[in-house]
């Protein structure tokens, strides 16, 4: 689905990532891990194309991305949810929800991806149900991470990248965000998941890499992973 | 007044009420989604007005009228178009200041482009087709076309709010306004998003400034009047609010007109005409609103708006190149009397640029360090200009008590705006500096009697040996490098680092005991100062001055000198200031277009250097160093 | 409260409601000295409100805040400060223009009351104690970097550091190690309990980390829907049932979950 080749980004004169290549399969959920300021963020914003200085390769559904401008990467099917929510807090959630709004999709091979409306997703978040017509600014943290899920997937992606959705909310939050996310990749979604809570991202993803000082460090299986606490302690240290 | 004139004011203030809101709503949405604060706004409305009164003479009758107005809103909104593709899009990632400059340079090459066009007469279009009678109301006959205007800004208010809030081009533009690059990571073309609205933003000033035609010439002064009345407007109503603008509009108009309906009342005392003090009316009406609802009628405080600015670098003590290099300079400035014997010319631009410096210096003092982006610095250089003049010319002071006085004078004006000034910051600080600068202009301009009014006051000359143009070049140069050294010095001190705190971040500064909005009181106060020493130099060096000191374009021409710099530098105002100085005195008066010229020499800067000229070197500097 | 045991801080009563809707109902608590105090619960159930009133920001309702006795409700946050409250924000605030040790500097010159000083340079004030604090939170390397080059743990720590400088006696840290990773938030939660435990400081935070919460809160107070539902020590929090339902869920995604 998505495959990044030797991707490197720079903030000013500060490198931020070196060469980075992986890739995510079609209905995969797969876990960049790694400390704060290991470049998971920037991983996720350079494959958006919200880096102006990056080099290497990013193809998605076999289309080489890696020029393209965000507007023109999130009209092929890409979505992405920033770690700092980014609600429009003017608006209300309907209208949010409007703003991410794109025609319905189909994966390469022809297939129709999951196509979402404001219903199917009020299914997905009930809290959201509640309060249609209530200003973003107006929710707690917890709603608007829902929100920025929500708003995403009404662009129906083929792929989301999902920036530290655990990251500032209550526990009871993070576990419906967990169940969200099995539930997206039982409707045929992939996820690019990027993630410092080791638990969550246990219950969630297939595949992990783990990411220090914007380098690959290690790669595997989440089962490797959870199976082994030497290499945790060795790159995440729980 | 009686209550049926009363009455009528109240119409005629509604009518014009429509023009301005048409005018701020454009400057609203622009800089709502663009975050660019179109200086030019004024400038297509003005543009408005020419298109309209070509169309209405040289087709005429009513396809050349009303097909014109409309034609003139579609062209201008073009022309707003290109400006966004060709020149604003380049600078989007630039800092807030130098979107601005562009802008006023567009001012400047878009006024000297009317005055090739059209020629330096003011035109009046014909009446309008259908509407050239008078309909008798409260006893007296209202233009009928004052009624339609009347109507008119309603209308274009309703429309503007269905399309904002009903359809997804509205909602783009709200949520574009809060983060644009969010919109973008949504799958939203922000380019297109972007021209679409500055073309509807330029087409709404060209259509005001069309729809005026039937009433007042088009003149080439328009474009900044239009200007600092939208300012004003959009100021009071609260930036992005169209309903705010609406209403300010309607406020500020009748304030007007019934300043104008008063007239010269007679108090006893004093006989005071209220139809002078228009101006002053609404700058005070601004100013107060501000100070209540600091965001406006019906504006919200505006979300942190991400900054894509340069961070600045930690500030270092002089290098020994650096000393070095200033006691050369200054060196060099004391032998100049000694070059200039034979062109006295040499020392009065010598003058000028010192005076120059004075003024950038004191300006970047708060801008840079204190991020107080002041649009009326030529205030405390006007008061310090017009009280060493006038304390000559009305208690006969003597020529060293004047210049003693004059920053004094300046003190006390940036003390008084300073503590309103300080309790907003951003475009709001910007526009309520300007506000204040354009009331110390207005008052000097229409009291005549105290000030001279648009004469100014003239024979104002040192007496010897200060009449010497050499020996006033020196007084010149050592109060200017007192004054650049002492403000050094500030910067370096615990005050300055508190003025940086507070600007920095102004909630980690309050948590730890700094009280930021009297630190940069304190800090606005002391620029006022030093800026009010060089309007004192600056009257006497002239021998006479006249409101042009205080106007608008001076204040404009420190931020280009601080800008052209580089405001984050130290040194950046001083070349700055020398390099604008002597391009002002020697490149602008061979030409009659020297505005444009002007215009074309800052876009060339913006787009070359922004990091302004110090700034430029700076990090060709640190390149090579790196490489080496 | 006894003389031998005062409490640092006395929250009674306290109440806020922005527009009609209750942010914080009647929530009354204390923290003693030297006592480590954790605030949890639910997104939007008056932590940040509550922080807030206490820090200055906001002008409470109703309700008292006791600083040693003195009801500090609705002074300036720079008023508190100097009645010896130090703060951290949520996300790390320095001053961005300025070294690393300029920023500790600057705390102690604003602590002694030299703000408005004019002539001698601010980089000779207090230069070696700055380095002393630095040192205390291990940054001394980084004093002539420039802050806003830090990454992000050391940002929190240059922080800690301008919260030390004029000797509080209550620390308030709103989720100190939001933004960080597993391995820095402990690194960070252990430095500031080492600090404070040395020099008897109280602290009050926030944190949605319950790893955190439960290795190193002495005692923890839950709000939710701006009212206090639950005040004891960590055993008592993980068995509340209430606490459960609002807040923890099954707790599979922390460890040291809920028995």
């Amino acid at each position: 689905m998505l495959s990044v080749e030797n991707l490197s980004a720079w903030y000013g004169a500060a490198r931020i990532l070196y060469e980075l290549t992986f890739e995510v399969g079609r209905g995969e959920v797969v876990a960049l891990m790694g400390r704060n300021g290991a470049g998971k963020s920037t991983t996720m914003k350079a494959i958006m194309g919200l880096i102006g200085q990056r080099q290497g390769t990013v193809t998605f559904s076999g289309e080489d991305i890696s020029r393209l401008e965000p507007y023109q990467i999130a009209r092929r099917g890409l979505g992405f949810t920033p770690e700092d929510r980014r609600i429009f807090s003017d608006l209300t959630v309907m209208e949010n929800l409007d703003i991410g709004r794109q025609p319905p999709r189909e994966f390469p091979d022809g297939a129709a991806a999951p196509s979402w409306t404001p219903e199917r997703l009020f299914a997905l978040f009930p809290n959201l149900a509640e309060m249609p017509h209530r200003a973003g600014g107006r929710m707690s943290g917890g709603e608007q991470q829902m929100l920025t899920v929500a708003r995403t997937l009404m662009g129906n992606p083929l792929l989301v990248l999902l920036d530290e959705p655990s990251e500032g909310v209550a526990p009871l939050i993070v576990e419906q965000m967990a169940n969200t996310i099995i539930e997206l990749k039982k409707e045929g979604l992939s996820i690019l998941l990027s993630e410092q809570n080791i638990h969550f991202a246990q219950l969630v993803s297939d595949r992990v890499y783990v990411l220090e000082k914007g380098q690959i460090q290690w790669q595997g299986t989440m089962a490797q992973l959870s199976g082994s606490p030497e290499i945790q302690r060795t790159y995440l240290t729980v | 007044m009686t209550l049926n004139a009363f009455l009528f004011q109240v119409l005629n203030g509604l009518s014009a009420a429509s023009g301005l809101f048409l005018i701020a709503a454009g400057l609203s949405l622009i800089f709502g989604v663009t975050r660019i604060v179109n200086l030019a706004h004024g400038s297509l409305y003005m543009l408005g007005t020419y298109i309209a009164y070509s169309f209405a003479t040289k087709i005429g009758g009513v396809t050349g009228f009303w097909g014109g107005i409309i034609a003139t809103a579609l062209i201008v909104g073009v022309i707003g178009a290109l400006i966004e593709v060709l020149l604003l899009r380049r600078i989007y990632r630039a800092p807030e200041l130098f979107q601005l400059l562009a802008t006023f340079a567009l001012v400047l090459v878009i006024n000297d482009a009317a005055l090739w066009l059209w020629g330096p007469a003011d035109l009046l279009g014909p009446r309008a087709p259908g509407f050239r009678g008078a309909i008798e109301i409260l006893g007296r006959r209202l233009p009928s076309y004052d009624l339609f205007l009347i109507v008119i800004g309603p209308l274009v208010l309703l429309a503007l709010h269905l399309t904002l809030a009903r359809t997804r081009f509205g909602r783009l533009i709200r949520a574009a306004t809060q983060d644009r690059e969010m919109v973008g990571a949504l799958g939203v073309n922000q380019a297109v998003l972007f021209t679409s609205v500055f073309a509807l933003g330029a087409a709404l000033a060209g259509l005001g400034g069309a729809l005026q035609i039937a009433r007042e010439p088009a003149n080439l002064a328009t474009d900044l009047i239009a200007l600092g009345d939208a300012f004003v407007v959009v100021v009071v109503g609260g930036m992005g609010s169209i309903p705010g603008a609406y209403l300010a509009a309607v406020i500020i108009a009748e304030v007007k007109a019934l300043c104008v309906g008063i007239g010269v009342v007679d108090f006893g005392f004093i006989t005071i005409n209220f139809s002078k003090f228009t101006l002053v009316a609404e700058f005070l009406v601004m100013a107060v609103v501000l100070i209540a609802r600091p965001y406006g009628l019906l504006g919200k405080a505006q979300g942190a708006v991400r900054s894509i600015a340069e961070p600045e670098e930690p500030i270092r003590p002089a290098t020994t190149l650096l000393k070095v290099l200033g006691a050369v300079v200054l060196a060099m400035l004391l032998c100049l009397p000694l070059l200039a014997q034979g062109s006295p010319y040499l020392l009065v631009l010598g003058i000028d640029v010192l005076i120059a410096i004075i003024f950038a210096t004191s300006l970047h003092f708060i801008m840079g360090p204190g991020g107080m982006h002041s649009f009326g610095h030529a205030a405390y250089f006007g008061l310090g200009a017009y009280g060493a003049a006038l304390l000559v010319k009305w208690l006969g002071l003597p020529f060293g008590a004047a210049l003693v006085a004059a920053p004094l004078l300046a003190l006390g004006g940036a003390l008084l705006f300073g503590w309103f000034a300080v309790r907003l910051s951003g475009v709001y600080l910007a526009m309520l500096t300007l506000a204040f600068a354009q009331i110390v202009w207005a008052a000097v301009f229409q009291w005549e009697g105290f000030t001279g009014g648009s004469n100014g006051v003239i024979g104002v000359w040192p007496p010897p040996p200060f009449d010497k143009a050499w020996v006033y070049f020196l007084l010149t140069l050592v109060l200017a490098a007192i004054a650049v050294l002492l403000l050094r010095r500030f910067l370096f001190a615990p005050f300055g680092y508190a003025m940086r705190a507070g600007r920095d971040s102004p909630l980690r500064a309050e948590a730890i005991g700094i009280d930021v909005k009297r630190v940069h009181w304190l800090g606005f106060a002391i620029a006022g100062l030093v800026c009010g020493i060089g309007g004192g130099l600056f009257a006497f060096a002239k021998g006479s001055i006249s409101p042009e000191t205080i106007h608008i374009n001076r204040s404009i021409d420190g931020l280009v000198m601080v800008l052209l710099g580089g405001v984050q530098t130290l040194t950046g105002p001083i070349v700055g200031a020398s390099v604008f100085a002597v391009l002002q005195d020697t490149v602008m008066r061979q030409t009659e277009y020297w505005r444009a010229l002007m215009g074309a020499i800052i876009l060339v800067l913006v787009l070359a250097f922004p990091q302004g000229i110090v700034g430029a070197f700076a990090a060709l500097w640190r390149k090579v160093g790196g490489r080496t | 409260m006894s003389a031998s045991n005062p409490s640092v801080l006395e929250l009674r009563g306290l109440t806020k409601s922005f527009g009609g809707v209750h942010a914080v109902r009647d929530v009354s608590f204390e923290i003693g000295k030297g006592e480590f105090l954790a605030m949890i619960g639910p997104n939007g159930a008056g932590k940040s409100t509550c922080f807030n009133m206490i820090n200055g920001q906001l002008a409470p309702d109703a309700g008292e805040i006791l600083c040693e006795g003195r009801n500090i409700a609705g002074l300036a946050p720079r008023d508190i400060w100097r009645l010896g409250v130090g703060r951290t924000f949520q996300v790390a605030a320095t001053f961005g223009s300025m070294t690393v040790i300029e920023n500790v500097q600057m705390a102690l010159i604003s602590h002694t009351r030299e703000t408005y000083r004019l002539w001698r340079p601010a980089a000779s004030h207090h230069r070696e104690r700055a380095l002393d604090l630095l040192a205390q939170v291990n940054m001394q390397d980084a004093a002539d970097r420039p802050s806003r080059e830090l990454a992000y743990g050391d940002v929190k720590r240059v922080e800690l550091a301008i919260a030390l400088a004029n000797d509080p006696k209550l620390l308030l840290m709103d989720e100190p190690t939001a933004g960080m990773g597993a391995s820095e938030r402990h690194g960070l939660i252990e430095l500031v309990k080492r600090l404070v435990v040395e020099r008897g400081i109280s602290v009050l935070f926030t944190e949605h980390s319950m790893d955190v919460v439960f290795a190193f809160a002495d005692r923890i107070v839950v709000l939710a829907r701006g009212r206090l539902i639950a005040d004891g020590d960590a055993a008592a929090i993980r068995d509340n049932e209430q606490v459960r339902e609002v807040y923890f869920g099954t707790g599979k995604t922390f460890a040291g979950a809920p028995a």
